[in-house]
């Protein structure tokens, strides 16, 4: 996807995730989190649940593999569960073209199947260069 | 939690297997976090972490200041200030800057950081997180 085509208000919704075991226990190995808070517990992780709202934004709107993550806000709402469904929403709020390179701020929404926010995410990226 | 309190660092290192991994779970795949001949004509020269992923031990060490409540209500806002490399080591720190009561509990604010061990800033930003009345 060009860049210049992700325009301020576009929005991709209703992905889909399951938050089961294999996917939240493969999250807690991956990032090392020693915390113990997740052990014996349906928990979920925050920025697991952020992860997929990222995982969101990147396939939906197709960056270049050269995007750099700038910035990042993350507000939580309520728990997440292992076993929960969650769906995912994704708005652009900015597009626009720097002297550094093309910046894109994302907002994404996850919410559990009652349409609760669990966590709402701003990510802003910057794509190195002009385009075209 | 008073202001001024000091929150416990963690001390992460960063491995290609570690990034690796987090790329299967996390689904993001993007060659400069895992093809070095990819990696090295990016900006930055060779392969790096994931954002997402270093943003996770500021995250576990809140999880560990705070508990269910860092669950429940905790916000986080940072600049990624330079890449990470596999084989780094790093540390996260943060400091209690500000107490409010609210209906309800205390929302605690706080600065937050992760730096490599030689000292570069890698992340920097606020947290905040509701202790809610008992």
């Amino acid at each position: 996807m060009k860049n210049s085509s992700i325009i301020a208000g576009q929005e991709l919704g209703g992905v889909q995730f399951n938050l089961d075991t294999p996917l939240v226990e493969g999250y807690i190995a991956a990032v090392d989190d020693q915390s113990g808070l997740y052990q014996g517990t349906d928990l979920v992780p925050p920025t697991a649940v952020a992860a997929l709202g990222v995982r969101t934004l990147l396939e939906g709107f197709a960056l270049p593999p050269g995007a750099v993550h700038v910035a990042q806000e993350l507000a939580s709402h309520r728990i997440a569960t292992r076993g929960q469904q969650v769906f995912c929403r994704v708005r652009v709020a900015q597009s626009s073209q720097r002297r550094e390179g093309w910046f894109l701020v994302l907002e994404f929404t996850v919410a559990n199947d009652q349409g609760q926010p669990i966590l709402e995410g701003r990510t802003t990226l910057m794509v190195p260069g002009k385009e075209g | 939690m008073h202001e001024g309190q000091v929150l416990p660092e963690l001390r992460k290192s960063v491995t290609q297997d570690q990034i690796s991994r987090y790329a299967r779970v996390s689904g993001d795949a993007n060659p400069i976090h895992l093809d070095p001949k990819l990696a090295a004509r990016s900006s930055f020269g060779r392969i790096v972490a994931h954002g997402m992923l270093v943003l996770a031990f500021l995250s576990e060490m809140l999880t560990q200041a705070f508990g269910q409540s860092w669950l429940e209500s905790g916000r986080l806002k940072v600049r990624f200030r330079a890449p990470v490399y596999p084989g780094e080591e790093l540390v996260t720190s943060g400091r209690v800057t500000r107490v409010v009561t609210e209906e309800g509990g205390e929302r605690i604010q706080c600065l937050v950081e992760c730096r490599k061990v030689e000292g570069r800033e890698v992340i920097t930003g606020e947290a905040s997180v509701v202790i809610a009345d008992r």
